[in-house]
């Protein structure tokens, strides 16, 4: 479990930048 | 953003519950157990104890907001009534954790990445946006505050002079806001010339060159990490701060300030630190940001500070200046203009609480998190759009930004 959080962290802010991306695009997409 | 990182705040000596709790045996009694609980979970200890609490008032302030200014509860199908746009609550909760969490990581605070999303993703780009982005900025350093002060990582002496300087500043911005940047065009290509330093800045701090500059600032960083590296083998948890260290004020006189950290010395011009003040007090409360973006380079510049004393300055300050450019757009700009422009209170309170969580987030994770790949990315992505902002200025894109 410790492996697995140490290796998913330093992937976590890209992660959160791909979906900041995909929910900015789902906004543009739904509401404007 | 010396080193682009922020000492976690939180971080420190254990807390009552960690210490009653350690070595004990396993017990009956239910107290007992509790303590061992919050013992082996030091992390959860921190984040119910000490966050959460801040957390689930910023957002009970932002549902009494919410029908204290509109009489309803914001984030539903009905738009928000001065930004006049349609945003699900989810979508601003998601707001503030993704721009707490990216910029915390980066050095950077909430506000100047949700102002360009608030503008154009959310399409919010009126004056209100800029009161109301103050008010993301005067929260989201708040449960870094209290860490910082607990672990002393304070000093008012040095606070105060850019602090006072933001009093003036912080009056002025709104003027210009509200008198001459009303149109969204112009105001976007200045915050675009903000975002696009900002982004070159900090793909500037990943090179060699920058690197090599900072040298001194860099040994400062590392003795830190040495020191939380042989704290978290010894089983604690790891602040990298000797006990009882703080920053002391060695001189202070209406000109030159001098304080001390460990074994080291600065000096400081107090005019100077009151020029900087206003002058990034004007630029901040003007796009409704907290000035940290400017601020911390500054003070790099001219003091050769390092990160750790730098925020000891730097988050009074954007809380201050937050304060003092809200009272100017909601008092003293219709008092003397007779404009009137309130902020979102709900909108800003809802980022603001997840925009805390996030933030507390990256302050946990970022010793694991690679800084010469993420710095480049957020470098370029903020780039961008600040280039985008400047273009559109100028010329007639094929697309709306």
């Amino acid at each position: 479990m410790r492996r697995f959080w140490i290796r998913v962290v330093p992937l976590l802010p890209f992660i959160v930048l791909a979906v900041a991306f995909a929910v900015a695009v789902y906004h543009i997409k739904t509401a404007w | 953003m010396t080193e682009g990182r922020a000492v976690d705040p939180g971080q420190g000596r254990p807390g009552p519950a960690t210490i009653a709790g350690t070595g004990s045996a396993p017990s009956a009694m239910p107290g007992l157990a509790r303590q061992g609980f919050w013992a082996r979970h030091p992390l959860l200890q921190e984040f119910g104890c000490q966050q959460a609490p801040i957390i689930a008032v910023v957002l009970a302030l932002g549902v009494a907001a919410s029908y204290l200014q509109h009489g309803f509860l914001v984030g539903g199908d009905r738009p928000f009534p001065l930004a006049g746009v349609v945003v699900p609550l989810w979508h601003l909760l998601w707001l503030g954790f993704w721009t707490g969490y990216t910029m915390a990581l980066v050095g950077e605070a909430t506000g100047i990445f949700s102002l360009p999303y608030t503008m154009s993703i959310l399409r919010f780009d009126s004056v209100h946006v800029s009161p109301t982005n103050l008010v993301i900025t005067l929260i989201n350093p708040l449960g870094a505050l209290l860490g910082y002060r607990r672990e002393r990582q304070w000093n008012l002496d040095f606070a105060l002079w850019p602090c006072l300087g933001s009093l003036l500043g912080s009056q002025l911005g709104p003027f210009l806001r509200v008198l001459y940047l009303t149109d969204p065009r112009p105001f976007k290509a200045l915050v675009g010339a903000a975002l696009f330093y900002l982004g070159a800045h900090l793909v500037w701090e990943v090179t060699p060159w920058y690197l090599g500059k900072r040298a001194a600032q860099r040994a400062f960083a590392e003795r830190f990490r040495a020191r939380a590296r042989e704290l978290a083998r010894q089983g604690k948890l790891p602040s990298g701060i000797p006990e009882g260290a703080e920053i002391r004020t060695l001189e202070r006189s209406w000109r030159r300030i001098r304080i001390g950290f460990l074994d080291q010395e600065w000096a400081m011009s107090v005019p100077l630190l009151l020029a900087i003040g206003a002058g990034v007090g004007v630029v901040a409360s003007t796009f409704g940001v907290g000035g940290g973006f400017l601020m911390t380079p500054i003070l790099v510049t001219f003091f050769k500070l390092p990160m750790y004393v730098i925020v000891a300055a730097t988050i009074p300050f954007v809380m201050v200046q937050s304060v003092v450019g809200l009272v100017s757009y909601m008092v003293v700009v219709p008092a003397l203009t007779g404009r009137y422009e309130p902020p979102e209170w709900a909108f800003g309170f809802f980022v603001a609480a997840s925009a805390v969580f996030g933030a507390w987030l990256a302050a946990k994770t970022q010793r694991y998190v690679p800084e010469a790949y993420l710095k480049p990315v957020a470098g370029v992505v903020t780039g961008l759009g600040g280039l985008l902002y400047l273009l559109n200025y100028f010329v007639e894109l094929p697309f709306r930004v």
